[in-house]
């Protein structure tokens, strides 16, 4: 196995290396061993794709413009990659005897679409997964069992063969143009018909050599495609590739030939001078590209989840011992991850050039940041355990959801709309927005705790449902006042940009009905309606209206003035996980009452159930 | 002032004004109203998602619901500080935040009956005075020299609201029968192009053009005797003519005249004098009726005719001598951009649908009738008492992601009395006069390249009173959050604020 890796996987892994020979040293327990271990396994499985793929470093740093701007090679292939095939590595289906073949970096994929395309066509590569598409190109069988191809309803990749010759395709797309000049609304089906229309397409344009766009022209801003090369630029592309060819893994039983790194390099480098020549002025992100690359192979938001969720566990870990270190290295490992976090968030802004708060996974990454600092403030100052820990788990559930669906949640670095360049307004109006939404995720998950402790029993744990009520309610505070400030803002910013203040615009509604719930909560905690367990199953409850302003209104309702950031896709679980929520929630509000009420008709404080009872219901 | 009066020193039950006080401030009134609202706007959000915003607006965020809910606010928020006078120094977040909440309000009431709030759109070179509001007026005009028409009746009657019953509804104009018989608030007007009966009528034809990049169908109706039809396709332009058509040159275009047969159309094209783009016809041998990349010929439906333009034909699908436009709409459940309201209008014996911003006419043996149905416009020089105000619209410009068509930025280059080259962009707004005119979106042709430009324009007297609320929320709730974190610290659980 050749084991020349990218610069950025070597080092994000030598990085967590060196924190787990740091922390090796305390955690010399058996429990801190295993666990260890286990994150150890994990973070090397992460960054196991790197450790496969020969160096292609210098084609990655090869500058292309797509998509209204100049991103490396690298992060076109990712990009393409994962619109079409769903996934930013390829994992080839396994061979003829059933052995799992290596799987395939992005930039090797994209590499031979463009070479050769012919040998892709009967390759499973374009992922559809919508059950209704499926049916309508009778991918599927039908109730019937007519015209079916495969009737394997869980097949998820289809061939470009299969789908271009698929007879349907045709009707299909041509509802999507009627429904397009009609201007209706695109329901679930139709966004998967438009997906699956965007992914043919460049599919196509990537194979016929349209996309992207690799030479800048010597006027103008619209550079020229692999197939408008000519000359001598075209000469030194088919050198290009020849070298690339021979860099390829042989397929099993070949001979290895010995890496050729050098003639790759020297043929990117002989292409991108000719390039250059062509209009130096519009050939010059060289820092900007070595910055994404180091940003694409670094995946600091996966490191510093991974770190947070040793943290929670440490600090978890912590509370059921009387020694000290535990809690230290959780705070450690915290800092440690939201450094890298923070490190992350910062290249980000490098990248875009504005704070990175524009679309749902940028706004997943920064609620998690924000979690994590209202956390670690409100720890170090009420020395409340739960803060840090809930602020830990906010943030890794974030990160995970932000790192695990990129179907749902886009992570590619996209254009602004007009509207949305005025810097500063964007600035102020969104993070202060957002920021409200890391307090109230932090409240959440401290009512989630509160509730737990509720239910294990109230006289034993009455210290600590006390301790973590008045944590969640200092959080909704905070939280209160900056989501009232956000939404100000927002009016601020509307009324300056178009002229009215407030327009019913279903997001700023919905953040605006999220405040009204909290403010409802407080008042009815001043009032005395809600003690303990209401302010506690309040911000349970509260938090699913802030998910409703902040993801349910993109994907649910689908509609308004802020659809620059509409998609489809995960609202079942989303609703699950609410459902489940208000179940638990419910459950808990009914063994509490019954247990009161055991309690006043009962002859004293020992009539409280056992807590070891009520655990095991 | 009831509050003063109904001090009762604490002793004994407290007067009854004191007593509404109490419940119309209690934190119980408080919560109810709160969720009240919650609960209302959220409908409102879904609403807004099945149907469109102004519906939204028309059926809950205007609702008598509403306005119920936040009156009740309103009484509340009065009554909890009036129930706390006289107000301490730890009553000042409070105070703030809420007497905020009511300024708010109160410009928000302000910048409903008293602004205004618009849209203006014109063409590049062009000027405009009108702001056209979203308030839909129907009106009847009529003229006996089909010159200067006098206006008989306008209504501003919101016919979602109030649709017409089924009887109609009787226009009461002397010397004339109109009936406004039935309302769609989401028509999708269809048009068709029908074979008329009428030899006054003018001929249409019905072609495909089509090469390796362009495939379109599409009709063309001549305008009568007095005017040539012309269909601007990009690469050629289609002209239907009854013969006279003067070329101004420098066109690719295909002239079609009728023939007197009433079967066959004349053609002849005309190529742009340019030696690069427009090669020499060429001379093709085909079969049967088509004809042979000619500069003039005759066609009929079904032939085909050669162009010089990279490989373009063009297909005659259908002539007919004498055509007319039919309009119909049709009912939707929901509404998409392309609906838009219609009113079904009787006069004597004929019916006829206007849509939203446009007009029909009807016609007596001694007048001429127009009936519009159309967004109300405020003439900005009126309201500047400016006889000669008007905005021009010198230049628009669009600025795009590199080697994509999305806009990344656009703006209008304006002028306006007194001032020169005004640049209107997003987030910097003109003001003027009291007005301020915002770029809000802009019109493009097939070919991407901008043809107007459309602001939104308002007059907000609410703004300061707004802004100033907000100002006070913030401030308020602030210090509410201040003062609890120093309450916490104390331990002093319960404050009454």
């Amino acid at each position: 196995m050749k084991s020349t890796r990218g610069f950025g996987a070597r080092s994000g892994q030598r990085w967590i290396l060196e924190v787990f020979r740091e922390l090796s040293g305390r955690l010399n327990t058996r429990v801190g061993r295993v666990v260890l271990g286990g994150l150890l396994c994990f973070s090397f499985m992460v960054s196991a794709q790197a450790s496969q793929r020969p160096d292609f470093d210098a084609l990655r740093a090869l500058p292309v413009q797509d998509g209204g701007r100049i991103k490396p090679f690298d992060t076109f292939a990712q990009e393409s990659l994962r619109l079409i095939y769903g996934a930013t590595v390829y994992k080839p289906e396994p061979g003829p005897d059933g052995q799992a073949r290596p799987k395939k970096s992005a930039i090797e994929i994209v590499m031979t679409w463009i070479l050769a395309p012919s040998i892709w066509d009967d390759q499973r590569i374009i992922k559809v997964e919508h059950t209704g598409l499926k049916r309508a190109l009778r991918l599927v069988e039908d109730k019937n069992g007519n015209d079916k191809i495969d009737a394997d309803e869980d097949r998820k990749l289809y061939t470009p063969a299969e789908l271009m010759s698929n007879s349907r395709l045709p009707l299909v797309f041509q509802e999507l143009a009627a429904k397009r000049e009609a201007k209706e609304k695109l329901d679930p089906y139709f966004q998967a018909v438009q997906t699956l229309e965007n992914q043919l397409g460049l599919f196509q344009g990537i194979r016929s050599g349209q996309v992207p766009r690799v030479v800048p022209p010597k006027e103008g801003t619209t550079w020229r495609t692999l197939a408008d090369l000519d000359g001598e630029l075209r000469a030194k592309f088919v050198d290009l590739t020849r070298a690339f060819i021979n860099e390829l893994p042989q397929e099993k039983g070949a001979a290895e030939p010995a890496p050729n790194v050098k003639r790759l390099t020297e043929a990117v480098s002989e292409f991108t001078a000719l390039a250059r020549a062509e209009n130096p002025t519009a050939y010059n992100h060289d820092r900007d590209i070595a910055v994404e690359l180091h940003f694409n192979s670094l995946h600091p938001f996966r490191i510093a989840w991974i770190i947070f969720l040793l943290g929670a566990i440490l600090i978890a870990f912590a509370m059921n011992t009387e020694r000290r270190w535990p809690y230290l290295a959780g705070w450690a490992c915290v800092l440690v991850a939201f450094v890298v976090h923070t490190y992350g968030f910062g290249l980000r802004s490098y990248l875009t050039g504005r704070p990175p708060v524009s679309n749902m996974y940028e706004t997943v990454i920064w609620v998690a940041w924000g979690a994590i600092f209202f956390a670690m403030i409100f720890e170090a100052f009420m020395k409340n355990r739960f803060m840090l820990l809930s602020g830990a788990i906010v943030a890794v559930i974030s990160m995970i959801v932000a790192d695990s669906a990129p179907a749902v949640l886009d992570s590619s670095l996209q254009p602004l709309e007009p509207v949305l360049r005025s810097t500063l307004w964007l600035t102020i109006h969104v993070l202060t927005i957002t920021i409200s939404y890391a307090a109230l995720f932090l409240a959440w998950m401290l009512g989630l705790f509160g509730l737990y402790f509720i239910f294990r029993g109230l006289p034993a744990n009455s210290a600590k449902v006390r301790e973590i009520t008045q944590s969640a309610y200092r959080a909704i505070q905070v939280g209160v006042v900056l989501l009232a400030a956000g939404i100000i803002l927002g009016g601020v910013w509307a009324d300056y940009s178009w002229g009215r203040f407030w327009g019913w615009d279903p997001k700023e509604t919905w953040a605006l009905i999220a405040l009204l719930g909290y403010i409802a909560l407080l008042h009815a905690r001043l009032a005395g309606l809600v003690r303990e367990f209401g302010m506690l199953a309040g911000s349970v409850v509260s938090a699913s209206l802030v998910i409703m302003a902040w993801y349910g209104v993109n994907f649910v309702l689908g509609a308004g003035l802020h659809s620059y950031g509409f998609g489809a896709g995960g609202v079942e679980y989303v609703s699950a996980a609410i459902g489940l929520q208000l179940i638990w929630v419910t459950y808990v509000a009914y063994v509490h009452r019954a247990r009161l009420q055991a309690a006043e008709s009962g002859s004293g404080p020992d009539s409280t159930p056992a807590p070891g009872k009520a655990q095991n219901q | 002032m009831i509050a003063a009066h109904a001090t009762s020193g604490g002793r004994g039950r407290p007067g009854l004004g004191r007593r509404i006080i109490r419940f119309l401030a209690s934190l119980k009134m408080a919560v109810v109203i709160v969720l009240g609202l919650g609960i209302i706007t959220a409908w409102g959000t879904l609403v807004e998602a099945d149907y469109n915003a102004e519906i939204a607006a028309k059926t809950v965020y205007h609702s008598i619901w509403m306005y119920t809910f936040l009156g009740l606010l309103c009484v509340s928020l009065t009554a909890v500080m009036v129930d706390r006078w006289p107000w301490k120094k730890r009553h000042a977040p409070f105070v703030l935040a809420h007497i905020g909440i009511l300024v708010l309000m109160f410009g928000s009431v302000l910048t409903r009956y008293t602004g205004i709030d618009g849209s203006m759109v014109f063409g590049i070179g062009e000027t405009s005075k009108f702001v056209i509001v979203a308030e839909p007026e129907f009106t009847i005009y009529s003229s006996i020299d089909a010159q200067s028409y006098t206006r008989l009746y306008s209504s501003a009657r919101d016919f979602y609201k109030n649709p017409p019953p089924p009887e109609g509804i009787e226009i009461p104009i002397s010397g004339a029968s109109f009936k406004v018989l039935d309302y769609i608030p989401f028509a999708l007007r269809d048009q068709k192009v029908v074979q008329s009966e009428n030899k006054g009528d003018a001929p249409a034809v019905r072609f495909q053009l089509q090469n390796a990049n362009v495939n379109m169908t599409e009709w063309i109706l001549g305008t009568g005797k007095m005017r040539d039809a012309i269909k601007d396709l990009g690469p050629a332009k289609i002209i239907l003519t009854s013969g006279s058509y003067q070329s101004p040159g420098g066109e690719n275009a295909i002239v079609l005249t009728p023939a007197q047969d009433g079967q066959s159309l004349h053609y002849e094209i005309l190529t742009r004098r340019d030696p690069a783009s427009a090669p020499e016809v060429k001379t093709r041998a085909t079969t049967g009726k088509k004809t042979a990349g000619q500069r003039k010929g005759t066609v009929r439906a079904g032939d085909v005719i050669e162009t010089p333009w990279m490989g373009l034909v063009m297909r005659v699908l259908n002539y007919w001598p004498h055509a007319k436009e039919q309009v119909t709409f049709h009912k939707r459940e929901r509404p998409t951009e392309m609906t838009s309201p219609a009113l079904k209008v009787k006069f004597n014996q004929t019916e006829q649908w206007v849509a939203l911003d446009s007009l029909v006419k009807f016609y007596s043996d001694e007048a001429v009738y127009v009936v519009s149905f159309a967004n109300r416009r405020i003439d900005l020089s009126q309201v500047f008492k400016d006889p000669e105000f008007n905005i021009k619209l010198q230049k628009f410009e669009v600025g795009r992601y590199q080697g994509t068509m999305r806009a990344a930025s656009y703006q209008s280059v304006v002028s306006v009395p007194g001032r020169q080259d005004v640049v209107i962009s997003m987030n910097e707004p003109l003001k003027h006069n009291g007005f301020t005119f915002y770029q809000a979106s802009f019109q493009e042709d097939e070919a991407g390249r901008p043809t107007a430009s459309i602001l939104s324009v308002n007059r907000d007297p609410g703004r300061f009173w707004k802004y100033l609320g907000s100002l006070l929320i913030v401030l308020g709730s602030t210090l509410l959050f201040y003062n609890k974190k120093m309450a916490g610290k104390k331990a002093a659980g319960g404050a009454t604020a």
